[in-house]
């Protein structure tokens, strides 16, 4: 035999098991429920791995939950009760593989009622459209995930905060000036983090960023005045247009800007770069 | 065996319970108010290979549960007729539930009602079912199915008697074994302890075996791709064992050190960070991977010490292929753990002698690992290999010049 021959051989011997083992069930199951004048929806997803996506439903629905899992896997539950919407789909270590290659969890959330959203995923593909929910507060936690955050239109209500803890992960949240968030505070483990601060901003915004090891890139609309802190170990911090007073650097446009911006970045290990957006 | 009196009285007891439980879950079912306004409060629909459910919550706290399920089609659990997979009430079903996804819940009504069974008495009674209870508000009398909150709660009664009844079945059984032992029946654990001991040590030994089988297997490719680098490592591990396995243990040692230099590294030069990905993986890969084959270089020289030992043994022991000194340098180097396999089918006994035998076998394989290392390095992957200089040749003595008197 040929030294290709062996080699081809060797890779089929180790691929025709794997795929065979890989022919899962998939099943679908769909959850939902039309919005009834609730004062509030509070929302806690816990999902473990395959593709997640949030996004806003129409007015009539409270919320619309769409699964394709492996039943073998795993089990979606939901309940509801009293405003409580709970969703969870784990599985622990049992079939991962099989999940993360095809299940999937489509989240809408109703336009009409204020929302609390919980997230919490492990090893998923995320993405996420929050822009139009009437988001009074969101707290995000991500394991080794890929996740896209945005805000596409304006949330009709002031979010008291926005908490992102990101694992090993590549996190991009866009829009973020449409959140209408009070505070955002983002904890990034390892990873690639974009934060995008442009949209219609309502108020002044409060970021504080704690990176590990990884790389941050902020961008911030020309328009809002920037107030930067930064404490960086081995990090290198890029911020063209400050000027330092005191222990912080500041814009030119501080003190004449409609909107402000305070921005308090901690970093480790990396690189963070603060760039003008027009 | 007949039940005893008190399990008898157990279980009249459990049937009392679960008919009065069903019969005031029953009265508080009937007591609940008429419906009004039929309406999808929320729905809940389940599509997979064995089943098809539609599950609603209606207004005035009513429910309904429709499904095609293992050849039944059931209304809130109750049996109405059957279906065949892939049949036409089955396939229009599905296609509904499909249509019903996408549907926002306060249109959920139209669609359902708008639903035309195909010919058949169990897809009517599902249209009927629906009918009733999102134009009337109520679910057919036909049917005569409990709401929804009312069964699960009959069924959880229900399995929980059948689990207390396995209980007491277990019980039962428990006792029985324990008088028939007190009358010297006992089963014969002793010999079914032998036998579990036997399949236990052949297992190990089984094992051992598949393990050699696997490395030699892949010692096999290294030879037939690499033949020249790993007669290199093994060449600088045969003639410079104990250097080797001096520098193979500083490189273990030094190996943690490394990496975090080079992710520091990386991460000061800024431009080095994407390199990171590669880093963080490849490097403990590489690590593993230049281990193994320094492990198979040294299963390599041990197989050609052997070989050229003037042993009294088989041919087969003096042939010089790579092939055959990676199969008999991995023997010996798996030997003790297959003692030890063989010393635990005696019971546990011997286990003094199998933990010192597989004791011996790790300590054997941290050797080679170590060595086998170190040669990789010395011999930089086997290219420049470090064979015994002249000057080591073994000392033949001082020699003398004659004195020539001519």
């Amino acid at each position: 035999m040929s030294r290709r021959g062996f080699l081809a051989a060797t890779v089929a011997a180790l691929i025709v098991p794997a795929s065979a083992v890989a022919q899962e069930n998939w099943s679908s199951k769909v959850v939902k429920r039309a919005y009834a004048g609730e004062a509030r929806l509070m929302v806690e997803v816990e999902y473990g791995a395959g593709q997640l996506r949030v996004n806003p439903a129409s007015a009539a629905d409270l919320y619309r939950a769409a699964f394709r899992y492996d039943p073998d896997a795993i089990e979606p539950v939901t309940s509801y009760a009293d405003g409580r919407l709970k969703i969870s789909a784990t599985s622990g270590a049992k079939k991962l593989r099989g999940i993360s290659n095809g299940g999937q969890l489509d989240l809408a959330l109703g336009r009409s009622v204020p929302v609390h959203l919980k997230l919490s995923y492990g090893a998923a593909e995320a993405d996420l459209e929050l822009g139009g929910l009437r988001l009074r507060e969101a707290r995000i936690e991500t394991g080794a995930s890929s996740t896209n955050l945005r805000f596409s239109e304006p949330n009709p209500e002031t979010c008291e905060y926005l908490e992102i803890h990101a694992g090993a992960a590549s996190f991009n949240a866009y829009g973020l000036g449409n959140s209408r968030a009070k505070q955002v505070r983002l904890e990034g483990g390892v990873g690639h983090v974009v934060l995008d601060l442009t949209g219609d901003w309502a108020g002044d915004m409060r970021v504080s960023v704690e990176m590990g090891l990884g790389s941050l890139t902020v961008r911030v609309p020309r328009t809002v005045g920037v107030r930067l802190q930064k404490t960086s170990i081995f990090a290198g911090v890029t911020s063209p247009g400050f000027s330092k007073r005191d222990d912080a650097y500041y814009s030119d446009n501080w003190g004449s800007a409609r909107h402000r911006l305070t921005l308090d970045v901690e970093a480790a290990f990396g690189n963070v770069d603060i760039r003008w957006v027009d | 065996m007949s039940p005893t009196p008190s399990s008898q009285w157990a279980r009249i007891g459990l049937l009392v319970l679960a008919v009065g439980g069903a019969g005031l879950l029953g009265g508080e079912a009937a007591a609940q108010e008429a419906p009004s306004a039929p309406g999808v409060v929320s729905s809940t629909i389940q599509v997979s290979r064995d089943a098809a459910v539609l599950e609603l919550e209606l207004t005035g706290g009513r429910s309904l549960e429709l499904a095609l399920r293992n050849q039944r089609v059931e209304v809130n659990g109750e049996e109405v007729g059957t279906y065949r997979r892939g049949d036409a009430l089955d396939r229009s079903w599905r296609d509904l539930l499909e249509r019903a996804m996408d549907r926002e819940a306060a249109a959920l009504a139209e669609l359902l009602l708008a639903w035309e069974p195909p010919e058949g008495e169990a897809g009517r009674r599902l249209d009927a079912a629906l009918e009733a209870a999102l134009r009337e508000g109520a679910v057919p009398a036909e049917v005569q199915a409990a709401p929804r909150a009312d069964r699960d709660s009959i069924s959880k009664l229900e399995n929980r008697i059948a689990e207390l009844e396995r209980l007491v079945r277990d019980l039962e059984r428990n006792r029985a074994q324990r008088a028939a032992s007190d009358r010297g029946i006992r089963p014969t654990v002793a010999i079914v302890g032998l036998f579990e001991q036997l399949w236990r040590g052949l297992r190990n030994i089984l094992a051992v075996l598949v393990n050699y089988a696997v490395l030699a297997g892949l010692g096999f490719a290294i030879v037939y791709f690499g033949r020249r680098y790993l007669e290199g490592v093994a060449d600088t591990a045969r003639h410079a064992p104990v250097r080797s396995g001096f520098v193979g243990l500083a490189a273990l040692f030094l190996a943690v050190p490394a990496f975090i230099l080079g992710i520091f590294v990386l991460i000061v030069s800024i431009v080095g960070i994407p390199a990171l990905l590669a880093w963080i993986p490849l490097f403990p890969v590489a690590l593993v991977a230049v281990a193994f084959f320094g492990y198979m270089a040294v299963a390599h020289a041990v197989g050609e010490a052997l070989a050229e030992r003037r042993l009294h043994g088989p041919d087969w022991l003096h042939r010089g292929n790579s092939y055959y000194y990676i199969l008999t340098g991995l023997g010996l180097l798996l030997a003790p753990f297959l003692a030890s396999a063989v010393v635990s089918v005696a019971g546990h006994w011997m286990s003094p002698i199998r933990v010192m035998l597989g004791g011996l076998g790790i300590v054997l394989t941290g050797i080679a690992l170590a060595i086998g290392l170190g040669a990789f390095l010395l011999s930089r992957a086997g290219t420049r290999p470090l064979t015994r200089s002249p000057s080591l040749e073994p000392d033949l003595g001082p020699t003398f010049e004659e004195e020539a008197h001519v």
